[in-house]
């Protein structure tokens, strides 16, 4: 072929230094290499582009960044997309879509809810915001139901043990929770929203990044006036909920070897609810609120010296404060308060070799006119850690060992030990043993007439098996777990105080899926639980508020300028207390939304609930009667872009 | 989706919550697998998750016999470019407006040992091997390392790989690297048993992402 074929080279560019360049070089070939100019050389520009993208990323399984997909854990990555595609209204009912999840709650709308993750109580959750504990110290759970879902970019659900890279409370599992961040172009975007029981929303964003810097701001109000919480009280009245949430996150990437990152989120507001009682008289009232305040602030520094070694230092705090109104008189309040600092290394030894040291300090605050006067106001823990986690040829070995030193009950140590097995290039077996711990909480120890200050830690084993297909349009999971949790904390029926007496065993098992089909996109999740007690009288009747069987399917798809949700949850029957006496049936509910694009600023979404009108219970006990649930309602909201 | 089909799911799966029939997932996973068909060039790796994407059909097993073409059965000689070539130059060299011998890549010919000349696919070829070593180191990964490259090599009338270059670099030496390994291990099946009908250059844009 003849040299004059390059020529042809320079005038299909668009861009003038590209073409100069080009030419350059080409002027060099010709006089240096004249015979392989000879060559015919065939390129095509788009002959393949090998895009490594879309890694869904997890952090919380083993505390670094990883392959969702290759994680040894049975996980789930919610991110902002799916919320908006969702039909829950709040964090608890959405968490409550997603496999291995129990909820309960005191009536809709910002009531006390209590999530409980396979078959485990619902302290046995670890409760992270952007890398922080987020959890009230006194009752030792956190307040899912106070977190409003427009401040979350991403929620990363691990189920099975972590106490040995995370300490007390990774029993039934972790939750992370990351709030907005900004990226990519600066964009604000404003949100109206309207529904029964005068539901009302209004929010304001505005994101982006300019350079190495990226930042996030976002507002809301939302209010309610709610429906009665119990069924037949007394007192027929609703019982709202005021919710004023502010988030802001600021990062900046310094190099490519030093970055940090800045995120508050804080959320305070009103709740009413019934039958409190009073603290000195002991009078029952229907007129109780709340006012709250939920509060993190997260600082992380993440450094790389080189190849081998790179790492994080987590300043953290949070806040769970409550101040509680008995017809519209001081009741009690408790204000808790959570300092996280963190240190983790990663050392990479080779691509497929990795170590992790790490060292956790936390202290817990709580302060409350509830106990009595010589009651710590604080506790402390450190703790340290060790993860390797390595890989040979189809096998990998995830090993972690952790301490734990307590200022209250002195030291725990926790392990756990996953061993992966790919069998073909889309299966893989997982078999996994975890050991884990939750603290006793200050109500445990220090509550008049109940605590004891001498308790020990709630100890937990796990095995696990799990088998998860990975194609490329569907993913698939079932794993099958038991958990045996001893020194439950429990009142001593002889003493009525606080004692390390229950014992619980959770057999169960999650099948996961996710699969498109015919243009549709499906998640469909089935998960069996039988959460035994093995101690006592009531030895081997069923747990409280667990169901043995939750099914979950959503589906989604766009459709034009529409974009179509359906979900489905069906729940079997639950007991409501302890000698199975008294049960709750099971139920379905099917809710669906529908989002229709009225130009290319501004959304228009329709959210329809129990669409059925459905009636059903979801919580229930002898003293406090039966909570409300909603039936169907609609939401409508308006999203303007700008 | 059509709305029976939905409705059978749900009730079928409430009616019986355990039995779910794993079976339509292999037959939804198949259908759209045969809608991406192999008309579509871009791929996409996923790292440890080889041959995200399996061409339906493999060329060199279904071959279509085409008539032989006299001028393009002697493989032409090569010298190794040691320069690396700039990122334009690559993707304007497919502006080609030919010469003569002018071989469109989609419609590489390839010839057996028999002499029989084949009409493949050598992208197919290409992508299922791609698709095989390249990964996402998992150091990147933890440091949320992302970036784009370009990697070039030369493909030898025989099937040989040489000459494998970063033409642009990620920013990330970890990154380049990987891409660099994932190349060097390709095996061509065409290699011993077919024989190429011209030297190529590929010059291969990688994306490494994370959300």
């Amino acid at each position: 072929m003849s040299d004059n074929s390059y020529s042809i080279f320079p005038h299909t560019l668009h861009h003038k230094p590209a073409r100069a360049a080009l030419r350059r070089h080409f002027v060099f070939k010709k006089t240096v290499h004249s015979i392989v100019l000879s060559l015919l050389l065939i390129i095509s520009q788009n002959a393949y582009t090998a895009d490594i993208s879309q890694e869904e990323i997890i952090v919380t399984a083993n505390r670094y960044s990883q392959s969702a997909d290759e994680s040894l854990s049975s996980v789930t990555i919610i991110n902002r997309n799916d919320i908006e595609k969702s039909s829950a209204k709040d964090l608890p009912a959405l968490l409550n879509s997603v496999a291995g999840f129990d909820l309960k709650n005191n009536g809709p709308y910002g009531k006390l809810s209590s999530v409980f993750l396979r078959g485990t109580n619902s302290g046995h959750t670890l409760t992270l915001i952007d890398g922080v504990k987020l959890f009230s110290a006194s009752a030792g759970s956190t307040a899912f139901h106070y977190i409003p879902l427009d401040q979350i970019e991403r929620i990363e659900i691990v189920r099975g043990p972590k106490s040995s890279l995370y300490g007390s409370e990774a029993i039934g599992g972790v939750i992370q929770i990351f709030t907005r961040k900004g990226s990519g172009q600066t964009k604000a975007s404003t949100n109206i929203g309207y529904g029964e029981n005068n539901t009302r929303e209004i929010s304001a964003l505005l994101s982006g990044s300019e350079g190495n810097a990226r930042f996030s701001l976002n507002a809301n109000h939302s209010s309610t006036d709610g429906i009665d919480a119990i069924k037949h009280s007394t007192n027929n009245d609703d019982d709202g909920y005021i919710n004023d949430s502010i988030s802001a996150s600021f990062a900046y990437k310094f190099s490519n070897m030093l970055s940090f990152e800045s995120t508050f989120l804080n959320a305070q507001g009103n709740t009413e609810y019934d039958n409190c009682f009073n603290n000195s008289t002991f009078a029952t009232s229907d007129d109780c609120d709340t006012n709250f305040e939920q509060q993190s602030f997260s600082n992380i520094l993440k450094f790389t010296s080189n190849d081998l070694w790179d790492g994080q230092l987590l300043l953290g705090r949070s806040r769970d404060n409550d101040e509680n109104f008995w017809e519209s008189s001081d009741n009690f309040s408790f204000e808790t308060e959570r300092i996280d600092i963190s240190f983790v290394n990663n050392f990479q030894l080779t691509e497929n070799q990795l170590i992790v040291l790490g060292l956790d300090y936390a202290q817990d605050t709580v302060n409350t006119a509830e106990y009595p006067t010589s009651t710590p106001d604080k506790r402390d823990n450190k703790a340290a850690f060790i993860a390797w986690d390595s890989q040979y040829d189809s096998f990998e070995l995830n090993i972690s060992l952790r301490n734990d030193d307590n200022e209250q009950f002195g030291t725990h140590s926790t392990g756990s030990l996953s061993l992966g097995h790919s069998i073909s290039n889309e299966l893989k077996l997982m078999l996994s043993y975890g050991s884990a711990f939750k603290a006793p909480t200050f109500n445990d120890l220090y509550f008049p007439f109940f605590g004891v200050d001498t308790l020990n830690p709630e100890e937990s084993e796990s095995v696990e098996l799990g088998i998860k297909g990975i194609y490329s349009s569907a993913k698939w999971s079932l794993n099958v777990y038991q958990t045996d949790i001893d020194n439950l904390i429990a009142s001593d029926p002889d003493t009525f105080t606080a004692s390390n007496i229950n014992k619980a065993q959770i057999t169960g098992a999650e099948l996961i899926s996710e699969f498109s089909a015919f243009k549709w996109n499906m998640n469909f999740s089935f998960a069996y639980s039988d959460a035994k007690n093995q101690s006592g009288i009531n030895k081997g009747k069923q747990l409280v508020a667990r169901a043995k069987e939750t099914l979950n399917i959503q589906a989604d798809r766009n459709y034009g300028k529409h974009v179509f949700s359906v979900s489905l949850l069906a729940q079997d029957k639950r007991y409501t207390n302890l000698d199975n006496s008294s049960s709750i049936p099971g139920y379905a509910i099917i809710d669906a939304s529908v989002a229709y694009a009225l130009s290319k600023q501004a959304t228009l979404t329709a959210k329809i609930n129990n669409i059925a009108d459905t009636e059903y219970v979801i919580n229930e006990d002898s003293f406090n009667g039966t909570y409300n649930t909603l039936g169907r309602t609609l939401f409508v909201n308006l999203r303007y872009n700008m | 989706m059509k709305p029976g089909l939905f409705l059978f799911i749900s009730l079928s799966a409430t009616a019986h919550l355990a039995a779910f029939n794993l079976s339509s997932v292999w037959m939804l996973d198949i259908d759209k697998r045969t809608e991406q068909g192999s008309s579509s060039i871009s791929v996409e790796i996923t790292h440890s998750k080889p041959a995200i994407i399996k061409p339906d059909v493999s060329p060199v097993k279904q071959p279509r016999i085409i008539a032989t073409q006299k001028t393009l059965t002697k493989p032409i000689t090569t010298q190794q470019n040691n320069e690396p070539l700039p990122e334009r130059t690559l993707s304007s060299i497919s502006q080609i407006t030919p010469v003569t011998n002018r071989i469109d890549i989609n419609k590489t010919v390839i010839i057996d040992k028999n002499h029989s000349v084949l009409q493949g696919n050598l992208d197919d070829l290409l992508k299922t091997e791609l698709n095989k070593y390249f990964y996402y180191p998992k150091a990147a990964i933890r440091r949320n390392w992302q970036g784009n490259l370009i990697v070039t090599f030369t493909l030898d009338a025989d099937g040989q790989i040489s000459n494998i270059q970063i033409a642009k670099s990620s920013g990330y030496d970890i990154l380049d690297r990987a891409a660099l390994n994932s190349v060097k291990q390709i095996k061509l099946p065409i290699r011993n048993q077919f024989t190429l009908s011209q030297t190529t250059l590929k010059s291969i844009p990688v994306s490494f992402q994370l959300n």
